[in-house]
């Protein structure tokens, strides 16, 4: 027991936190602390585009940020894509990661519906 | 805009939480397997299968009706700010608080101090500054940062108090809207951050500024990198290929290199009194630096002890190495810019002191002549610039990619006898001495501007230290911070 009892004594001297040291068995020592995660505020909820329903006669615009042999994967989907499709149109666009703004106000005006691809 | 994303298999989990992140949480994606793609995206023939096979799950995602599941926000319940944790023993509770924080991902993999209350009481007792200061949040997921959270990590990464004042101004230019943090902390390539520290506080808490600087078993400069590192993890939730996708990892995985100005050996201005900052004042500065050769990642120049590298040499290296950048191509947002004028570098460059020495006393350099002499030598005549650079350059100018007060400079190097400059800027070639005596001088090199920030080079003042004289104040206290 006295043993114990020094046991407990540098236990909360080594380590405040420590809120409980019972008399073993399981469980016996409690420690609190703190949670390192920065909180992520939410950020405003954006659901899905309303899809386009069918494809007929529309244009798809194929967005590709160019890295390498990315463009081979897009030709096979857009050839697939006038193959099944043939009233619809793509248009294919490069730039980078992130369009910005003044793009994808032009990409809007422009297609109805968009494959956005980063390849990583 | 009904959109489908397209990934690999490799970054689905990353996509996920970036569209989270940015409100899209419900995005359809579609993640072609990684084997696949990687492999067979060498050509047409070999992608056209692919494609194939992922094209009806792209129509179904293009065409089927958003669903009232996918319009559903399903927010997430915040974690808990305390936790508790037992054992049958202090040992045993000591391995479960380390076991759950790493299986939260909340740590990096090597044993952690518990950061327990007191602990962080402890640790906040280095600073004046209020533990729920919010100082911003960190990029990729945009965890606040506060300066409880800041200690908490400091606590855990083994940092002592009088080390919090540098490690908060460490998170001050991290949460700061300019500096891109995103492209290194997320990059498939290996960038990774450098952390220099200017001023007094550097010797009042124990840094190494000389031999083996960036070496283990200095505390301070441990901790402090460490530190820095937990802060990406849990300020910024980082996870390696969660949304950290460096394929083959980062030199800073447990700890960024972190030293300090060798300021006793040094015989120029320090580096806070040209950036701006008084010479009473302790400042950090942190730089994207490209790990394991991107970006010309880290180059070691000189002889060190074993061979005679005349000064002389080590600058023209060094001069050699900013002109090996012609010929990078940036995709902005007008379409790419080509050649010379495009994706340039900035170089953080340590001196050892004896080239400094030499540098200053034999060649005569101050920091500003050298600063105007590597300008200089590494803008390139317009007679020896290809056609393509030079549409380039007329390209960069018209984008808005060179900056306005630069304009003229580039402008006039587009003329018969002019030269363009081959750094956007003439500071870009930023240089600190440390080291010791003999010592190799080292040039650490990323892209000038970041991938989706600005910068990828700043410098922030320390204060509000209460263990050292250092620290207590700042001369920019009250203003806008340099960067």
């Amino acid at each position: 027991m006295k043993k114990l009892i020094q046991g407990m004594a540098v236990g909360v001297l080594l380590l405040p936190g420590l809120l409980a040291f019972a008399a073993g068995g399981k469980d016996s020592v409690t420690l609190e602390v703190l949670n390192p995660r920065g909180i992520i505020p939410p950020p405003p909820f954006n659901a899905p585009s309303e899809r386009v329903g069918d494809l007929d006669g529309k244009t798809v615009g194929i967005y590709w940020i160019g890295k390498a042999g990315g463009d081979n994967f897009w030709d096979g989907i857009e050839a697939l894509m006038h193959e099944r499709y043939p009233n619809t149109k793509t248009k294919r666009y490069q730039g980078p990661f992130d369009l910005g703004d003044e793009r994808a106000a032009q990409i809007v005006k422009e297609v109805d519906t968009v494959l956005y691809g980063v390849g990583d | 805009m009904p959109t489908v994303y397209f990934t690999t298999s490799q970054f689905n989990e990353n996509a996920h939480l970036s569209a989270e992140d940015n409100g899209v949480p419900n995005m359809r994606i579609v993640a072609v397997a990684a084997d696949l793609y990687y492999r067979e995206r060498i050509s047409k023939e070999r992608a056209a299968p692919v494609a194939k096979e992922y094209f009806e799950e792209a129509i179904a995602k293009l065409t089927k009706p958003v669903t009232a599941e996918e319009k559903n926000p399903n927010r997430k319940t915040e974690s808990r700010g305390t936790i508790k944790i037992t054992g049958e023993s202090l040992e045993a509770a000591l391995e479960n608080v380390n076991d759950q924080f790493l299986s939260s991902q909340w740590t990096d993999g090597l044993p952690i101090v518990a950061p327990t209350p007191e602990r962080v009481k402890w640790m906040l007792s280095g600073t004046t500054r209020s533990p729920e200061e919010e100082i911003g949040p960190v990029s990729p997921r945009n965890g606040m940062a506060t300066v409880e959270k800041v200690a908490i990590n400091a606590v855990m990464a083994g940092a002592k108090p009088e080390y919090l004042p540098v490690i908060l101004a460490i998170v001050d230019a991290l949460a700061d809207p300019v500096f891109d943090e995103l492209h290194f902390a997320t990059s498939t390539g290996s960038f990774n951050l450098v952390i220099g520290v200017s001023g007094p506080i550097a010797d009042e808490i124990g840094m190494n500024s000389g031999l083996g600087l960036f070496s283990f078993g200095n505390r301070a400069n441990s901790t402090i990198g460490r530190a820095a590192r937990m802060a990406m993890i849990n300020l910024g939730h980082t996870w390696p290929a969660a949304n950290d996708m460096a394929l083959v990892g980062r030199p800073g995985a447990h700890a960024f290199p972190t030293f300090a100005e060798n300021q006793a050996q040094s015989p120029w201005t320090s580096y806070r009194v040209s950036e701006g900052y008084a010479e009473s004042d302790s400042i950090v500065t942190i730089s994207v630096t490209g790990g394991y050769g991107q970006m010309g990642g880290t180059k070691i120049y000189g002889g060190g002890a074993v061979a005679l590298v005349p000064p002389e040499n080590v600058l023209q290296s060094i001069i050699d190495d900013i002109k090996s950048g012609r010929g990078g191509v940036r995709e902005t947002p007008n379409g790419p810019i080509s050649g010379f004028g495009s994706s340039h570098r900035k170089f953080f460059i340590i001196f050892n002191p004896e080239v400094a020495q030499e540098l200053n006393s034999r060649l005569g350099y101050t920091r500003e002549s050298l600063q105007a002499y590597i300008d200089d030598q590494t803008s390139v005549a317009f007679e020896n610039l290809h056609p393509a650079e030079i549409a380039s350059v007329q390209r960069a100018i018209k984008s808005g990619y060179i900056p306005a007060d630069r304009v003229e400079a580039f402008e006039a190097g587009l003329k018969p006898g002019g030269k363009v400059p081959g750094l956007l800027r003439p500071t870009d070639a930023h240089f600190m001495v440390a080291g010791g005596i003999p010592g190799y001088t080292i040039t650490m090199s990323s892209y000038r501007n970041g991938i989706y920030k600005p910068e990828s080079h700043i410098s922030k003042p320390i204060s509000g230290a209460t263990l050292t004289q250092a620290g207590r104040t700042s001369s920019q206290d009250g203003l806008a911070a340099k960067h």
